[in-house]
Formats: structure tokens, sequence, C-alpha cells
């Protein structure tokens, strides 16, 4: 990578030239946005709100299915490699085989890594989402990892009682890597039309609000784990990057910003240079925290 | 920005399928920007603005939610997220705004505005037949074009352009409506060496460049556009499909 800022799943993932697009504007690495074996509507908009402080939204997973998928991902493919950007297939599904066979699927576009979007239900547990239990998210890890020969990435929810349990879980299933966090679970209600303004009538919040629930997940995970850390949520500037990257991050996601600045990427990463610059530090992996 | 509350001041009949609806809000956007209108409980889709004090969209009766908010009457409730989007340019002296079918709304607007600024435009209003032509501007020079002949010149808004160009010099062409009739347009601009600025319509989810649902190549049209200059439609992608809500591709 040629700098440690990654284009987070769910953000211009539909189509492989917006992914390109990403790539040539500032992004180290890009993640597609998540698959599933069959195409999803999602859901009826209201879809995303967009706030100052935060975006809330319920997409609903929505994508054409992993074999229109596959069409993007060798487009993105083939823009990316040209410069050196690594892309990241982001796939879910209903149960750790399903999992296995989307991955094999989306592996047929040469993707760097697959990431996990482990914040969806897992159909033979119930209907709970395979994130917030350890050996859940550890199916289907350990399925994905019997399938393909490439890094696989687990993405973990925010919202369990201890996701530092659940990031041990999926390292020793065999993850390459851990992408800490997805959304925060959250709604919006409109006072006057007495009604949430998501037709889920609840989403997940990103953006500057993420941000203390991110840098706290991803302090502790990367403390109790050996794999890298992508560290995701609330990053908006240069200086989010380096207190992610002190919070312990080896790499920094960054999906919401792309609404408020026309060039987030672009800016985001000349922002890390100039701080790195006028605070006197040579090297990214200087960016650590005083012990 | 979170969506907020407005009433509906009046309701004008365009055709039977098109209404324009006005809604008491006090913004100021520019011709090209766009709102998106969300009904509770119904949906919510981006509407291009169609004129100003008070604020107006042209709405035409063609799905489940566009059909609820044409038929809504004086007193109802709309919410608007908005304005999103870049606009039209205007200048030189005298311009032609083409409107194909619903797209005549912000042509109309970005005439009027025009005129108000010393351009001198000449507005074109296409459509299939005559129930389905929007209205003119009182004191505008309006063209009207039918497929069928049926009111106005017998051809497309593209044949009606052609008539004005022989005329004598246009400066800029902006057009609005189906992607296959702004495809010809912005050819026949670029073949003439004429200045020419396309609006274009897209599904959305968000309508502030995140979703990037409204691609086409790798622009965004909520976040590059609306309004592109007419090499768009040299895009790969131009005028061969959009995105549906799922993301797959749908041929144009």
């Amino acid at each position: 990578m040629g700098n440690p800022l990654v284009l987070a799943s769910g953000i211009w993932g539909t189509s492989g030239m917006l992914l390109a697009r990403a790539a040539k504007s500032g992004a180290g690495a890009v993640t597609s946005k998540s698959c599933s074996l069959e195409a999803r509507e999602g859901h009826k908009n209201p879809t995303i709100v967009l706030h100052e402080a935060y975006v809330l939204n319920a997409v609903g997973l929505s994508n054409p299915g992993a074999n229109a998928e596959v069409e993007e991902l060798k487009e993105a493919k083939k823009h990316c490699s040209k410069i050196g950007v690594p892309i990241i297939a982001s796939v879910f599904a209903r149960s750790a085989e399903e999992f296995a066979q989307v991955a094999q699927i989306v592996m047929e576009a040469k993707p760097d890594a697959i990431e996990l979007n482990l914040s969806c239900p897992n159909v033979g547990a119930e209907g709970r989402m395979f994130a917030c239990v350890g050996e859940d998210a550890a199916m289907a890890v350990g399925a994905v990892k019997n399938a393909v020969d490439v890094p696989v990435f687990a993405k973990l929810t925010p919202s369990v009682s201890d996701i530092v349990g659940i990031a041990k879980a999926v390292e020793g299933a065999g993850a390459d890597g851990i992408v800490a966090i997805n959304t925060m679970p959250g709604m919006l209600i409109d006072a006057k039309a007495r009604m949430p303004i998501l037709s889920n009538k609840e989403g997940g919040v990103s953006g500057a609000a993420l941000k203390p629930i991110a840098l706290r997940a991803v302090y502790q995970v990367s403390r109790a784990v050996e794999i890298p850390v992508i560290g995701t949520g609330g990053i908006m500037n240069g200086e989010d990057v380096v207190e992610m990257l002190m919070a312990g991050a080896a790499a920094v996601g960054v999906g919401s910003a792309i609404s408020y600045h026309r060039n987030a990427l672009g800016e985001i990463r000349d922002e890390i240079g100039v701080f790195m610059k006028e605070n006197g530090y040579g090297k990214i992996s200087e960016l650590v925290l005083q012990e | 920005m979170l969506p907020k509350e407005h009433t509906i001041v009046s309701v004008d009949e365009e055709n039977p399928q098109t209404k324009t609806i006005y809604v008491g809000c006090e913004d100021m956007p520019k011709p090209g920007q766009f709102y998106m209108v969300w009904l509770p409980g119904v949906e919510q889709k981006p509407f291009s603005v169609a004129g100003v004090a008070p604020l107006r969209f042209s709405v035409c009766a063609v799905g489940p939610f566009s059909s609820k908010f044409a038929s809504m009457k004086k007193g109802g409730k709309v919410w608007l997220c908005g304005p999103y989007g870049n606009s039209f340019s205007l200048h030189g002296k005298k311009i032609v705004a083409i409107g194909g079918g619903y797209g005549a709304g912000p042509m109309r607007y970005l005439s009027l505005l025009a005129k108000k600024q010393g351009v001198e435009p000449v507005l074109i209003i296409g459509a299939r037949s005559k129930d389905r032509l929007m209205k003119g501007e009182n004191g505008m020079r309006t063209v009207f074009a039918t497929d069928d002949g049926s009111q106005g010149i017998k051809g497309n808004a593209v044949d009606a352009l052609k008539g004005v160009l022989k005329e004598g010099k246009v400066d800029v062409v902006y057009a609005c409506g189906p992607e296959k009739m702004m495809g010809a347009v912005g050819k026949l601009c670029i073949e003439k060496g004429i200045k020419c600025q396309l609006l274009l319509e897209r599904y959305m989810k968000c309508g502030f460049g995140m979703c990037g649902q409204c691609s086409i190549g790798e622009k965004l049209v909520c976040f590059d556009g609306p309004v592109f200059g007419a090499e768009i439609v040299e895009d790969v992608e131009f005028g061969k499909f959009h995105r549906d809500c799922a993301g797959r591709k749908k041929i144009l």
C-alpha cells in the first residue's frame, strides 16, 4: 500500500469505475460494497441520512449478487492494479458454507483480499449476527480460509459486550486481519412526521460520532491480537488517521468523510503528511502512543 | 442535512400525468439543483427544481412514489433534503433550453432566469404527444415538438433544435429529458461546436455522494453533476445503462 488509507466497504463500491476513482484520488487500498450469493434490492428510501456529526444508514445490503459483482471487481482490478492499489472484496452470507461459496465466486476477479462482513444474520443460529458470537464468526472465517488463497479479513461490529473476545476467536480461526469497526446501531425520528426517518426504522451510525467508539475498539483489539487491524469509524481528517494509527491500527478505513468533502481521500492523505512533517515524524511506524 | 417539513401551497396541472407542485419553502436553489423529497411512509426520491419563490417541482406520475407525489393537494406536507448538486451556468447572448417530457420543468426555470439576466432564451418543449406536453412560459418564445405532430412541429426536440439553429447563432444549448434525447443533443452540439450543458437523472439512495448508485463511469450524478458538459455523452456508460436499487445494470 502506498498510504495507510483504505476505502471502507459500502461507499462507492457499487461500481468498478468508482473504486478506480477512489484509488486514483488517494486510497492506498479499496474495499468493494458487500455482495451476497443472490441480488438484493435493500430497503426503500430513506436509506441514508446525513448530519454534520454523523451519518445514519440502513441501505439493507443491496447488491447485484456475486456473479454481477465479479464484473465490477474485474473492472476495478484493471484500473487499480496499474497504480498498485490492492482491492479488498467484501462478502456476506447467511451461513459459513455460503460465505465460502460467495468468496469463491468473487475470487474469479482476483481480489487481493477478502473482507467478511459479519454484521449479517446467521440463519443457522436463529438469525443472530455472525459478529456477535465468537464461534459463529470463527466458523465463517474458517470456511472462507479453506476456500480461498488470499488474506481474509473479518469486519467486526462494536455492538457487542466483548469485542476483544470476538477478535481473538477470528484470529484463532485463521483470519489474516481485522476490520474494526462496522457502524453502531442507531435510530432517528422526525417529530413532525411522527415516524422514524429510515424506512427500516433503525440503521447504523457512522461518521464523526463513531470515532471515540472506534478508537477504543481498535485500541483494545490491537493489543489483544497479533494480526493487523484496519481501524475504521469516524475518520474525517488526517489527524483522525494519526490517532487511529496511534490506537494500534495498521491501516485506516475512510467512508462517510467522502460525503462531506469532494476529494476527501486525497485531502486526508495529504493531511497525514503535513501532520508528520510539522510534528517531526519520519515514518508511519513512528505514530505510536507514548507508553 | 436532515429532512425538513414543508407545506404544499398550490398545485398546477401541466397535463393528465404531470403536476407542478409549489412548496412553501424559501430556499433559492439554482436551476439544475435537486432535492431528495421524502413522503413519510411512502419513499424518498430526487427531484429537480422547476422554479423558486415558491420552490416547485414538476412531477410526472410514472411509478408508485411519483404517482403519490403528483396526487398531493394544497396543504399536503413534504419533507425536503437539499438543495444538492451543481447547477447550470448561464452565459452567452442567446441560448436554447430544451425540455423533453417532465424535463421541461427545470428548463422553464432556467429560461426565466436567463431572461432576467438579459440573455435571450428559446424554450423547446418536446413530448410524445399533446397530452404529455408540459406548458410553455408566458412571454417566452416557446417551440413545441411532438412525435405524432398533435401539437407544434411534428418531430422530436432535436428536430426542433435544428430548426432554431438554422435561424442564427446560438451560444449555449441546455437540455433535460430522456437520455437518448440528451445524447442526440450533445452529439449535435459537439459536431457544430456549440457549448452544451445536460441535466442528468439517475436512481439515488443518498443524493450526496455516498451510495454510488448514480454513477456514470467514474462520475456521480449527485456529486459531480447533475449538470454535465456535452462531453459526458462520450462516456462509455452514457445512454447505455443505469443502476437499479440493487446496483444491477439496467439498459436505458
